[in-house]
C-alpha cells in the first residue's frame, strides 16, 4: 500500500513542478484532470483517515459515490485542533511523519493549537516552488535574502519558517536570520538592511505583517532604501496585535522602512492546515493584481455561504474553502474561518471572523479543564 | 501625544474632581432616599408607558447584539432589580440596619462582656470609585451605579462596550430625577481592551476599583492600582446545570423549557447561562430523549426570541457555528457524542458519553453529560469549579442543600432553581459576595 502510495505523491510532485502527469506546472489544469487527482487523493484520504473516513460515511459521501470533488466533505480547520487528520501508509512507529506543524495560537494562551502533519515533506516543497519563484522571482534566479521571520532551525514546527528554508535553499544566495523563534531581534536588523542598501543587487525581504510593523521600531532612524528591484513577500495577518491596522499603513511602514515600493510588495495567504500558498501577482501583472491572490491550478478555491454551504455568486463575501491536491497527506478539503469573495478566479481576502470566545461575562468551559481538569 | 489625546485624558481628570465634590452632598442624603430615588428611575424602565423604557428597548438590540424580543426579556429581568422594593431589600440584606450608612449606629453585638459600654460603628463607601466593565451583557453598568450611589461613592463607570446604552440612560434619567445624585456619577466609555492609557488615567486616584471581565483585563487593571486601593473583581465565570435522576420522569417539557430559557438568555453569554447540564443516569427518561426535549424547547424559542439581528453578525457567527459543529460532526462520527443543532438558528445540543475537550460552542449551545451521580461532579470538574458562577438545578428537595454544600465547597456562589438562573436579584451574594458590603470600609467606634 506504501509504494502505491508513494507512487501517487512522486506523480502528483511532478505535476506540481510541471515536468509529468500531463499538467504543465502554474498552467491551469483542465478541470477533468484535477477531477481525477481530487478523487484519487480523496480515496487514499478517506482510506487512510479513520477520523475523516467516519465523518464521511456519515455524510453518505464514499470514494466511489462522488463525481465531483465539490461533493467531497471538507473539515473545518477548528478540526486540525482536535483530530490527527493524518492519511499517511505509514503508522508513526513504521515512519515518522517529516513534519508536524502547528497554528501559532493567539497571546490568550489557552487557545488549543491546531497540528498538521506531513508525511511527506518534499510534496510541500514542490506545491511551494514554483508558485513563490513566478511571485517573487519571476525575473531573477538568485537573490539575497533577508527574513524577518524565524529559520526553520530555529522554530521547526512552524509552517511558514519551513517554506522560507525552502525559499532559501532554492533561491538565495545569501541569507540574514533577524528574527529568533522567541520574535526578539536576532541581530540589528538595521546594521543588516543599511549594509544591502549599499550594495548593487536587490533583495528579498520577507516578513509577517506584525514583523514589519516591529521593524518600524527596531532602529532609531528605521529607514533605508533598498537597492532597485528590491521586493518584499508579506504574510500573516496581526495576531496578537489588538488595534485595527489598515492594509495602506502596513504598506506605507514597509515602504518607509525599507524603500521597496508598493507594486514591488507581493502578499502571500497561507495557513499551517494547507500546503499549496497562494500570492498577489503584482510582480508580473502590476498594482492591478493588490489584493487579488491566485490561487496555483493543484488549488480548488470556493466561496461558500456559512449557512448553507453553497457557492456564492461572484463577487460575494462567504467563508473560503479550499481542496488541496498538495495535502495527500492529511485532509485536501478545507473550510476556513476566513471570509473573502472570488472574481475572474481570483480570491481576495476580507480577514478571519472574529473569534468564537464567548462575548459576555462568560467563560469557556474547556479553557479551564485544559488547564488541570480530567478530561 | 495629539491634542486629541491630551484632552481626552485631561476630561477624565476633570471628571473624577467633579465626582469627589459631589460626595459631600451625597454623604448628607439618608441612604433609604437614595434607595427611593434610584428605584424610581430604576422603574421606569419597567413601565410600558415611560419614554425611557422605549428609548431602552429602541437601542438596546444593535448595540448588544439580541433580537428585540430577546432584548424586552433581557430589560424587564434585569429591570426587576432595580424598583424600591428590590433596593430596600437590597439594603437590609446587606446591612441590618441600612443606617449605618448614614451615620454612627450603637452595636450591642459588639459590646464587651466586662464592659457596660456599647460601640458604635458605621460603614464608608469609598471616597471614588472606579468600575470598569465589559461584556455585552446589558444592565451591569445600571448594576454598578446603583450599588456605588447606595454607599454614597461618587463613581465613574466604564460600562461594557454592549451595554452603554442602558448605563447613559439610567445616569441622565437619575441627574433629571435628582441632581446632586446625578452628578455623583458619570459615564464614559472607552475600549478597554485597546485604551490601557485611559483606564490607567480613570482609576487614578479611585480609593475603590472593581472590574467585571476576563481574566486579562482583570489582571491587567489590578496592576495598575496601588496597594491601598480596595479591588473587587467578577472575572468571568461559567454556570452548569444539574438534573437528578428523580427529576427524569414524566412530561420533561416543562423542565427542558426552563433549561433551554437559561440557555438562550443574554444568547448563553452570561456567566448565569449553563454552558453544560450534568444529568444522573438511570431515570425514567434517557438522557438522549431529555436532549431531544431541549433541543425543540430550543427550537420553540428561535421563533419566540429570535436571536438573528444583523447580517454581519449573523454571518459571523454561523462562520463560526459551522467551524464547531462540523467539528463536532467529526466526534459523532467517531460515537464519542450526538448533536441536535437547529441548521440556520444557532441553538445547538450536544450530548457527550465522557467529558470530551470540544471546541467552545457559540449561539445557544448546551452540552450533555450523562453522570452516575450528581454528586461526582465536583471532582469531574477539577479545578474548574472554582469558576462556576450559578448551578442550575432540577433534583429533588432533599438533595439540594447536601449538593449545594458540596458545589459550594468546591467554589461555585449560585445553586438555584432553573427558572431563577437568569436574574438573581438585586441582593444576591455576587460571586460569593455582598454587593454592598464589598463596597464599604468599617469605622468603629469604642
Amino acid at each position: 500500500m506504501s509504494k502505491e502510495w508513494e507512487l501517487l505523491a512522486g506523480r502528483l510532485e511532478g505535476c506540481l513542478m510541471g515536468v509529468s502527469g500531463g499538467v504543465d506546472g502554474l498552467e491551469p489544469w483542465k478541470e477533468k484532470a484535477f477531477q481525477g487527482v481530487a478523487q484519487e487523493v480523496f480515496g487514499w484520504q478517506f482510506e487512510l483517515c479513520d477520523p475523516y473516513r467516519s465523518f464521511c460515511e456519515r455524510r453518505g459521501v464514499t470514494p466511489s459515490s462522488v463525481s465531483d470533488w465539490r461533493e467531497i466533505p471538507a473539515v473545518p480547520t477548528t478540526a486540525f485542533k482536535y483530530f490527527d487528520l493524518v492519511s499517511s501508509p505509514y503508522t508513526s512507529i513504521s515512519r515518522k511523519p517529516d513534519a508536524a506543524f502547528y497554528t501559532s495560537g493567539t497571546t490568550l494562551g489557552s487557545e488549543r493549537r491546531g497540528c498538521h502533519f506531513v508525511p511527506r515533506e518534499s510534496l510541500y516543497r514542490a506545491a511551494f516552488h514554483e508558485p513563490f519563484r513566478q511571485a517573487l522571482l519571476p525575473d531573477v534566479n538568485k537573490i539575497r535574502v533577508i527574513s524577518l521571520i524565524p529559520s526553520p532551525v530555529a522554530a521547526s514546527h512552524s509552517s511558514l519558517s519551513w517554506m522560507v528554508g525552502m525559499a532559501v535553499d532554492a533561491f538565495a544566495d545569501e541569507v540574514d536570520w533577524l528574527i529568533q523563534a522567541n520574535g526578539e531581534w536576532a541581530r540589528d536588523a538595521f546594521d543588516v538592511l543599511h549594509a544591502a542598501s549599499e550594495e548593487e543587487a536587490p533583495v528579498l525581504v520577507l516578513g509577517t505583517a506584525l514583523a514589519f510593523l516591529h521593524l518600524k521600531e527596531a532602529g532609531d532612524e528605521p529607514s533605508v532604501t533598498l537597492p532597485a528591484n528590491s521586493r518584499a513577500m508579506v504574510t500573516g495577518g496581526f495576531k496578537g496585535v489588538r488595534r485595527a491596522i489598515e492594509r495602506s499603513e502596513l504598506y506605507s511602514t514597509i515602504t518607509d522602512c525599507t524603500g521597496i515600493d508598493r507594486n514591488m510588495i507581493v502578499n502571500e495567504y497561507g495557513m499551517t492546515e494547507l500546503l499549496s500558498q497562494m500570492y498577489e501577482p503584482v510582480l508580473t501583472e502590476g498594482i492591478k493584481a493588490a489584493r487579488r491572490l491566485a490561487a496555483p491550478p493543484w488549488l480548488g478555491v470556493r466561496v461558500l455561504d456559512p449557512a448553507t454551504l453553497e457557492e456564492k455568486p461572484e463577487g460575494e463575501q462567504g467563508i473560503i474553502s479550499f481542496f488541496d491536491l498538495a495535502n495527500l497527506g492529511s485532509v485536501s478539503h478545507v473550510l476556513t474561518e476566513d471570509l473573502g469573495a472570488l472574481e475572474d478566479g481570483r480570491l481576495t481576502v476580507f480577514g478571519r471572523v472574529p473569534g468564537s470566545e464567548p462575548r459576555g461575562c462568560s467563560r469557556a468551559m474547556d479553557d479551564l479543564m485544559a488547564g488541570g481538569g480530567r478530561l | 501625544m495629539s491634542v486629541n489625546r491630551d484632552a481626552e485624558l485631561g476630561q477624565l481628570s476633570e471628571t473624577k474632581v467633579v465626582l469627589q465634590q459631589a460626595r459631600p452632598g451625597i454623604l448628607s442624603r439618608p441612604v433609604t432616599e437614595i434607595a427611593d430615588v434610584l428605584g424610581r428611575v430604576g422603574e421606569r424602565f419597567s413601565d410600558p408607558g415611560d419614554q425611557l423604557r422605549r428609548t431602552a428597548l429602541d437601542k438596546l438590540p444593535s448595540e448588544a447584539k439580541l433580537s428585540s424580543e430577546l432584548a424586552e426579556v433581557v430589560l424587564d429581568g434585569m429591570a426587576a432589580g432595580w424598583t424600591r422594593e428590590s433596593l430596600s431589600k437590597l439594603l437590609k440584606n446587606e446591612f441590618a440596619e441600612p443606617a449605618l450608612l448614614d451615620g454612627l449606629v450603637r452595636d450591642q453585638q459588639r459590646g464587651n462582656d466586662r464592659s457596660l459600654l456599647v460601640p458604635s460603628v458605621m460603614a464608608v463607601g469609598p471616597t471614588l470609585c472606579v468600575q470598569i466593565s465589559s461584556g455585552s451583557v446589558p444592565g451591569v453598568g445600571v448594576n454598578a451605579l446603583i450599588r456605588s450611589l447606595l454607599v454614597k461613592a461618587p463613581t465613574l463607570i466604564k460600562p461594557g462596550a454592549g451595554d452603554v446604552v442602558l448605563t447613559r440612560l439610567f445616569a441622565e434619567a437619575l441627574r433629571d430625577a435628582d441632581t446632586e445624585l446625578g452628578s455623583a456619577v458619570a459615564v464614559c466609555y472607552w475600549s478597554g481592551e485597546e485604551d490601557h492609557e485611559l483606564t490607567r488615567q480613570a482609576v487614578a486616584g479611585a480609593d475603590a476599583v472593581v472590574v467585571y471581565g476576563s481574566d486579562e483585563s482583570v489582571l491587567s487593571v489590578r496592576g495598575m492600582v496601588p496597594a491601598s486601593c480596595r479591588f473587587i473583581a467578577y472575572h468571568h465565570r461559567f454556570g452548569v446545570g444539574i438534573v437528578g435522576r428523580e427529576k427524569l420522569k414524566g412530561s420533561m417539557t416543562h423542565l427542558a423549557n426552563q433549561v433551554a430559557r437559561a440557555v438562550a438568555m443574554f444568547e448563553n453569554r452570561g456567566c448565569v447561562c449553563p454552558q453544560i447540564l450534568f444529568v444522573e443516569r438511570n431515570g425514567d427518561v434517557k438522557v438522549e430523549a431529555f436532549a431531544h426535549f431541549i433541543a425543540e424547547s430550543l427550537e420553540r424559542l428561535a421563533s419566540e426570541w429570535p436571536s438573528r439581528v444583523e447580517p454581519e453578525f449573523a454571518d459571523q457567527e454561523s462562520v463560526v457555528l459551522r467551524q464547531v459543529r462540523d467539528t463536532i460532526e467529526i466526534q459523532q462520527a467517531a460515537g464519542s457524542v450526538s448533536m441536535l443543532h437547529g441548521g440556520l438558528e444557532n441553538w445547538t445540543v450536544v450530548s457527550e458519553l465522557d467529558l470530551l475537550q470540544l471546541p467552545f460552542l457559540p449561539g445557544r449551545s448546551l452540552r450533555l453529560r450523562t453522570v452516575e451521580n450528581l454528586e461526582d461532579v465536583p471532582s469531574l470538574l477539577g479545578e474548574a469549579c472554582r469558576h462556576i458562577q450559578s448551578v442550575g438545578y432540577a433534583v429533588a428537595e432533599d438533595r439540594v442543600n447536601d449538593l449545594a454544600v458540596l458545589f459550594g465547597r468546591a467554589g461555585a456562589s449560585r445553586v438555584v432553581p432553573f427558572d431563577g438562573m437568569s436574574f438573581p436579584p438585586a441582593w444576591w451574594l455576587h460571586d460569593g459576595q455582598g454587593p454592598l458590603r464589598a463596597l464599604v470600609g468599617w469605622v468603629e467606634v469604642q
